[in-house]
Parts: C-alpha cells; sequence; structure tokens
C-alpha cells in the first residue's frame, strides 16, 4: 500500500468511527418499526400508513441530538475536509428531495389517481429498485457499509405486502417482513451501540476531558 | 545504471533532510491523523490512536513549539473545548517529509 492510499485509509477509518455508536442503525430500524405498526393499524381499521411519514419526520432531530448527547462526549469532535463534507451535504441533499417528493406524493389531491392506477406488481417493482438505489448511493458516499445490507431489508417488505395480500386470509401477516427487517436493523444498532458504550466510558472521558482543557497549554 | 548511483548519493542527502521531529511514530501517526481531517480534539485523536494522555500530550506540545500543530480553545456550551489543527507550516513539512522519506527508500539498492 502506498502512502497516499495509506493516507486514504486513515481518514476512511476516522470517518467511518462516527457510525460505530449504531445510533443510525437503531433510527433507521425505528423507522421501518413504525411503517410496519402503521400499515399494521391501517389493514385493522385504524389509522392511515401515509401518516407515519408525518410523525417520523420530526424525529428525524433525535439521532442529531443522541449523537450530541452520547457519541461526541465520549468520541470526541472531529471536521472533516471540504470533499468529505461535501459528499456527507450530496447524501442530505438527496434524502431531502426524496423526503419532498413523497411528501408531495401523498399529500397531493390527485393521489389517489396516481397511488391507485398503478398495478400493485408496478409499484412493487419500483418501490425495490428505488429503494435499493437510494439506499446504495447513501451507502457509498458515505461510506456506511452496513446500509448496503439495510437497502435489502427496506426493499424487501414493501413488495412483499403486495403479494401477501393478494392472497386470502392472509392480509394482516402482509406486513410482518417491516417488522423482522425492523428487528434486524435495532438488533445491529443496539448491539453496536452497547459495544460503544463499553468502549467509551462516560466517566473516564469526562475526567480526561477536564484535565485536557486545564492540561494543554 | 548512471541514473540509479546518482540516486544512490542522493540518498544520505535525502536521509538527512528528513524532519526529526515528524520522524517519530507517534507525532509521524498524529500528524497523519490531523492531516487527512481539518481539525479533532483531544479525545478524539487518543481514541483513534490509542495513546496514552500524557504521551498524546507530550507530542502534541512539541509539534505546537515546532509550529505544526496549532492548538484552539474555545468554549462550547459554557465549556472550554480544545480543537487541534495543522498549521500551514505543519501541512507542508508533512508533506515535505513524506517526499524525503519516499525518495530516500526509492534509493536504496533493491
Amino acid at each position: 500500500m502506498n502512502a497516499k492510499k495509506e493516507l486514504a485509509a486513515l481518514e476512511l477509518k476516522a470517518f467511518t468511527a462516527v457510525f460505530e455508536d449504531g445510533l443510525w442503525d437503531v433510527y433507521l430500524g425505528l423507522m421501518l418499526l413504525g411503517m410496519g405498526v402503521s400499515i399494521l393499524l391501517d389493514d385493522l381499521g385504524y389509522w392511515l400508513s401515509e401518516y407515519w411519514i408525518l410523525i417520523f419526520s420530526p424525529l428525524l432531530i433525535l439521532p442529531i441530538l443522541l449523537k450530541k448527547w452520547i457519541t461526541v462526549p465520549r468520541m470526541g469532535v472531529v471536521k472533516f475536509g471540504s470533499k468529505r463534507r461535501y459528499r456527507v451535504l450530496l447524501t442530505v441533499v438527496l434524502f431531502f428531495f426524496i423526503f419532498l417528493a413523497g411528501l408531495t406524493l401523498y399529500r397531493s389531491p390527485d393521489r389517489p389517481f396516481y397511488i391507485l392506477d398503478v398495478p400493485i406488481t408496478r409499484s412493487a417493482f419500483i418501490w425495490f429498485h428505488s429503494t435499493l438505489l437510494i439506499f446504495c448511493i447513501a451507502a457509498f458516499l458515505l461510506n456506511f457499509n452496513r446500509l448496503y445490507l439495510y437497502s435489502i431489508l427496506f426493499a424487501l417488505p414493501y413488495p412483499f405486502r403486495m403479494i401477501m395480500k393478494q392472497a386470502p386470509g392472509w392480509s394482516v401477516a402482509s406486513s410482518s417482513l417491516f417488522f423482522i427487517s425492523a428487528a434486524i436493523i435495532m438488533v445491529i444498532g443496539l448491539r453496536l451501540l452497547r459495544q460503544f458504550l463499553r468502549k467509551y466510558s462516560r466517566r473516564a472521558t469526562a475526567v480526561l476531558l477536564s484535565e485536557v482543557n486545564g492540561g494543554i497549554e | 545504471m548512471v541514473a540509479s548511483n546518482e540516486r544512490k548519493q542522493e540518498n544520505p542527502q535525502a536521509a538527512a533532510a528528513i524532519d526529526r521531529i515528524i520522524h517519530e511514530p507517534a507525532r509521524y501517526m498524529i500528524m497523519a491523523y490531523l492531516y487527512v481531517v481539518e481539525s479533532a480534539d483531544f479525545i478524539f485523536l487518543l481514541n483513534q490512536t490509542g495513546f496514552t494522555r500524557g504521551n498524546l500530550s507530550s507530542h502534541i506540545a512539541r509539534l505546537e513549539e515546532s509550529g505544526y500543530v496549532e492548538v484552539i480553545k474555545e468554549f462550547v456550551a459554557k465549556k472550554p473545548h480544545t480543537m487541534l489543527q495543522l498549521t500551514r507550516k505543519g501541512r507542508e513539512a508533512f508533506e515535505e517529509y513524506r517526499k524525503s522519506l519516499q525518495q530516500m527508500l526509492d534509493g536504496l539498492p533493491k
């Protein structure tokens, strides 16, 4: 490995350390769980499934706050170079536009027209491929490799639901893959969070911080 | 053949041009981390490098003396916070060090 590659690997190691806490994993798992609960309630006749996006969108700030309270005091602060910041910004913009597009689609008065007129197989096909694509782009831009796995876990539940809904008597079970996928993602995230909390003790870091801030002149 | 001999003659000069401050492995590691990021705080470096607090602190002090690292003291939510970043001189010195080391290694007989 030449020196340039070594430095790139070092930068990558520093950047991917940011995802060691598993907080984004837990959040993504919760998001999928929310979708599953909402769809199940919809199937049972209690709630409209599209509300999950309105409920979960304000919670987007939650992982950012948790990062501030849990990760930063333990792991420390790092500011990355312009190239890395550009890639993060690109991912944020990508997700923002997808969110806006989703919201526009659901809030549109013509919604029944384009939701109901799309054949089930085609909508499942569109969901599967677009979810895979979006998550893979984000995984590539952020070097967040677990997102490749999550792309499959996010892409599968909806087509599965569409197939199951066509089978008589299986309608309520059609949302089950949302719960299974969410559970897998959350278990990974919580495991990572536990490892992170063990690795970086808050008390030790707090003592260190007070010494450091008075120590380096 | 002639070019190879010239290279070998350059080798001791390249070795002499090696920056002794950066040449120490721990300081090289600190410089490398600060080179690939814009800035980082003491805790982050401590976690990433795996050094002890005293060790890291002394090396940073040495790098600061040499003008390679800038220690920025700031307040975040009324608490003191120390950020570290390479100075322009430090960045150039690190690039120069890598170049000199590469030249030296290239000049070694295979």
